[in-house]
């Protein structure tokens, strides 16, 4: 299998420079191969965004490595990493950013206008993606006209357009109910398997969690468990992971 | 008096976010002070309430816009305010105790505001004496003040500050906890009007048909009504164009050149949100320029009139120029999140600010061309028949022409700080 | 109605936009009863309802239909002027940002309330100290909410809260911006308040740990009350995963194998 990222020692320390630094990762090791769908929680200020915003390029880490497709993304510079950003990875984030002047459409053609690509190769890819993600009746309109649970399928389309090697979904689900949550992560799980795409994914829903197929549970800036989902049902996993996450606050019931 | 103590402390604490309405205040003041200082003054001959009875419009017009930059400046004041207004609202403040909070602040911001504007007026007034007794060649005390004048300021004041009272007071109505503390301004579309659709082309054609008629109306010396009331036509459709043409022409160019252009994908889209923001603003700056330049033109060579005229077009252009580089300064403000994600997905700093500028440059730049391309045929239809002087003519276009570039240069900077520093995390 | 009904809901309907074809509803009619020293949480998937219920329940919106009875008096009939009263009096709110004003220090914000309720200096001071000792928040009074740490920022805000001595707390997620130590360190504050001075708490969590620290706990679905559940002698963990359950069940109908 294929490595698509690989992150050795990551660490973060906030107001270095300051009196009181915050360490917020003290030195993280993970590796992401092809068709991974890795899920990461922890409890809030636990560290979780910051590694995600650190292993995706978003935010420096103070210490390590961060490899993604062979290339050490911690030495690029701003025009590199910008380049490197749409050449290989997906965003998708809790609300979805979509620009509220732009048709669906333009917004997921945002990350292709980036490329060389010709505007009819770009309407072809759009068109192609909101097909397949069932929006495609909704490329004209406007996001403000659109559902929640059209604007996140929107925003994974936007993700998905550039073909990235890597998908990261940040909270993917926290501005949608239930019924479009699982459907989101229906569509998650079969792109992951049926399209092969690796997805790396933070969340604070266990059940949200259940679909992927590797847990990380961080604390305090430290890798604290990982379960594997392997053979077990999803309702095993999704109460191994209620377990994991509730420990700590176990232990702190009377 | 708990609360209006309370009022007090917190406006010395955070005097920071009273200081652009303080400063519009303050020059309001001023020019209205300036204003009716030289309506009433003896020594060139003008005297309040006798003959001149379109000067007193015309001061009328001058307060009115005065007094509608020192409302706008009260909107973002309390737009800043919404949070610690929330914070009192689930304290158990309850309407009147909010009302009070916000008419005891604005009283003390306003105490301190029009004494210091009258100061500057006054400390101006020679200045402007200067200017108007040498272009009439007559000598007389640079300083003089006159009662009336003062009466009059006084009076002008209390009006729009009775006005600002209302507004504050009717502010803790309008809003309930959640909106004030959940108040986030990210992009919105607006709703599609659902009254009587023009079809496009209409203001389209009536936007364009002065450029035609400027030509073949008669052209007299001291009579510019006739381009008045075509240029109104005019902005007419003009209107219509903000609301709906440009929209859709913005559109048309995006789905059909624009898909594959990074910088022009993201900016007309922000271009188009910003004039319909902006755009009720936008078309009082061009009918106020339009109408200005009008009446320059019609009394030029009426020195008693025109140096007040003069100064008029002057004072209107600044506190215009004033109330757009605010509000579009708030607008900008908004956009952090939409540029933190472009960012996010691959955009470089080089690209954003590529965006901004692009973005700012369309503002300006239809805020300037479609007075410009009136104003400049008409200016150019009486130099032609030599009823105007070039050096007047240049000297009217620079006149609006400069503060615009201006506060479209001061945009710019302040669109960069405000979207870099929220990058950087400064939320 | 019962002499000890600290909160009372009827027939309670919430229904967004005016118009037939856009209109949302979002609670389709509530009854509720809370008495007095009760914890109830108000749990749900999101767009539920579970915040619109929390809203109507303490004056902040207002029901379409329905009545809310708090301490007695209908609250949807009351004027602006009166609920500012009402608030002061009855009702202390905590939300999941901390909504504190940066440029006061920490004793000026617990003092907000009665800042502006016109108590004097004294007074208080004695009951800012009191409340700030019983919150271990003592020894930051005299600093400003950017020098103390989120726990102590949400401790600050309970502060404000309690300072009035309200009948009710009203607390919307908030622990949502915590972490789990600070998380559970404000719970047992909760659970203190509530045992031990008899405050009637009503919470909107999402977390179930959170709220397994409650005595009851409502499920709301699609704009009803579906579940309820009371913590009466089991323990806090059985309880706990007896709110996972009822919070997980429709979903687990979702799961693919």
């Amino acid at each position: 299998m294929d490595e698509v990222l690989k992150a050795t020692g990551v660490e973060k320390t906030y107001g270095l420079h300051t009196k009181q630094p915050f360490k917020a990762l003290k030195g993280i090791d993970l590796t992401i191969n092809e068709n991974d769908f890795i899920c990461i929680m922890g409890p809030s200020g636990s560290g979780k965004s910051t590694f995600i915003n650190v292993i995706s390029t978003i935010d420096n880490p103070t210490g390590g490595r961060v490899v993604i497709g062979g290339q050490d993304v911690t030495e690029m510079t701003e025009e590199q990493l910008g380049r490197f950003k749409y050449e290989n990875l997906g965003f998708i984030f809790q609300d979805f950013n979509l620009i509220g002047s732009l048709t669906i459409s333009e917004n997921i053609a945002v990350p292709l206008s980036l490329s060389h690509k010709s505007k009819q190769e770009i309407i072809q890819d759009v068109e192609a993606v909101a097909k397949k993600l069932g929006i495609d009746h909704l490329l004209h309109k406007y996001p403000e006209e659109c559902s929640g649970g059209q604007r996140q399928r929107a925003a994974i389309a936007r993700a998905l357009v550039n073909q990235p090697k890597l998908i990261v979904a940040d909270e993917p689900t926290g501005n949608l109910d239930s019924e479009n949550s699982h459907e989101i992560l229906r569509l998650f799980k079969q792109l992951n398997d049926e399209d092969g795409v690796t997805i790396l994914m933070v969340t604070h829903d266990s059940m949200i969690a259940s679909y992927s197929k590797k847990l990380l549970f961080i604390k305090d800036g430290e890798l604290e468990t990982t379960i594997e989902k392997l053979n077990k049902t999803q309702k095993e996993y999704y109460y191994e992971i209620v377990d994991a996450n509730s420990k700590e606050s176990q232990e702190l019931f009377q | 008096m708990g609360k209006a103590k309370f009022a007090l402390r917190m406006l010395k604490l955070e005097y920071q976010k009273t200081f652009f309405y303080g400063l519009s205040l303050v020059c309001s003041s001023a020019v209205i002070f300036l204003f009716f200082n030289y309506m009433d003054n003896h020594i060139i001959g003008n005297e309040i309430g006798t003959g001149m009875g379109f000067s007193n419009l015309l001061s009328l017009a001058i307060m009115l816009i005065a007094s509608a930059t020192a409302c706008f400046a009260n909107g973002f004041f309390l737009s800043k305010k919404n949070e610690e207004i929330g914070i009192y609202t689930m304290s158990g403040a309850g309407v009147g105790g909010v009302s009070i909070y916000l008419i005891v602040q604005n009283f003390a911001i306003i105490i301190a505001a029009i004494p210091l504007g009258f100061l500057i007026g006054y400390l101006a007034n020679p200045i402007l004496n200067q200017i108007v007794y040498s272009s009439l060649h007559i000598t007389g005390n640079l300083w003089h003040i006159s009662t009336q004048a003062i009466v009059m300021s006084v009076i002008t004041l209390l009006t729009q500050t009775a006005a600002l009272t209302v507004v504050n007071a009717g502010y803790a109505y309008r809003h309930d906890i959640l909106q004030l503390l959940h108040f986030n301004n990210t992009m919105k579309a607006e709703a599609p009007a659902s009254s009587i659709r023009m079809p496009i082309i209409v203001y389209w054609v009536t936007a364009l048909i002065p450029l035609y008629v400027f030509f073949q109306v008669p052209v007299a010396s001291n009579d510019t009504m006739v381009f008045l009331v075509v240029s109104c036509v005019g902005l007419y459709g003009i209107s219509g164009l903000f609301k709906r043409g440009l929209p859709q022409l913005f559109e048309f160019l995006q789905r059909h050149f624009n898909m594959n252009h990074k910088i022009r994908l993201i900016g007309f889209g922000n271009l188009s949100y910003s004039i319909a923001r902006t755009a009720t603003l936008i078309k009082i700056i061009i009918v106020a320029i339009i109408c200005m330049i009008c009446l320059c033109i019609t009394y030029h060579d009426d020195p008693s009139n025109s140096t007040l005229i003069y100064f008029s077009y002057g004072v209107i252009i600044f506190l215009m120029t004033f109330c757009i580089v605010y509000r579009v300064i708030v607008e900008n403000s908004s956009n952090g999140p939409l540029f933190e994600s472009l960012y996010k997905l691959g955009f470089v700093r080089k690209d954003l600010k590529r965006i901004m500028r692009f973005e700012t440059l369309g503002l300006y730049g239809i805020i300037l061309f479609i007075p410009t391309l009136y104003i400049g045929i008409i200016l150019f239809i009486y130099i032609q028949h030599g009823l105007l002087s070039v050096a007047i003519a240049v000297n009217l276009v620079l006149a609006y022409l400069i503060p615009i570039v201006l506060v479209g240069l001061i945009t710019y900077q302040n669109y960069k700080k405000v979207i870099f520093n929220y990058i950087e995390g400064g939320h | 109605m019962e002499t000890n009904s600290v909160l009372t809901a009827k027939g309670v309907k919430k229904i967004y936009g005016q118009f037939d074809d856009q209109k949302v509803v979002a609670l389709k009619g509530i009854d509720l009863n809370m008495v007095e020293g009760e914890f109830v949480c108000i749990m749900g998937p999101s767009g539920s309802g579970k915040s619109t219920l929390l809203n109507v329940l303490s004056t902040i919106d207002l029901p379409s239909k329905g009545f809310v009875h708090i301490n007695g008096t209908n609250v949807v009939s009351m004027t602006e002027y009166e609920l500012g009263q009402f608030r002061y009096k009855n009702l202390g709110f905590i939300f999941q940002e901390f909504h504190l004003i940066e440029s006061l220090t920490i004793l000026d914000n617990i003092a907000v309330p009665l800042s502006l309720a016109n108590v004097n200096k004294e007074e208080i001071k004695a009951r800012v100290e009191d409340i700030a000792k019983k919150l271990n928040i003592e020894m930051t009074l005299e600093k400003h909410p950017s020098e103390c740490s989120g726990g102590q920022r949400q401790r600050v805000a309970i502060a404000r809260a309690l300072v009035t001595n309200p009948r009710l707390i009203v607390a919307d997620e908030p622990t949502g911006n915590l972490d789990s130590q600070n998380s559970h360190e404000l719970l047992s504050i909760f659970r203190r308040l509530n045992k031990e001075q008899g405050v009637t708490i009503l919470m909107v969590t999402h977390d179930a740990t959170i709220a397994s620290y409650s005595t009851k706990m409502l499920r709301i679905k699609d704009g009803l009350i579906e579940t309820e559940l009371e913590a009466d002698g089991m323990s806090q963990k059985e309880y706990f995963y007896k709110i996972v359950e009822a919070n997980s069940q429709e979903s687990q109908l979702e799961f693919m194998d």
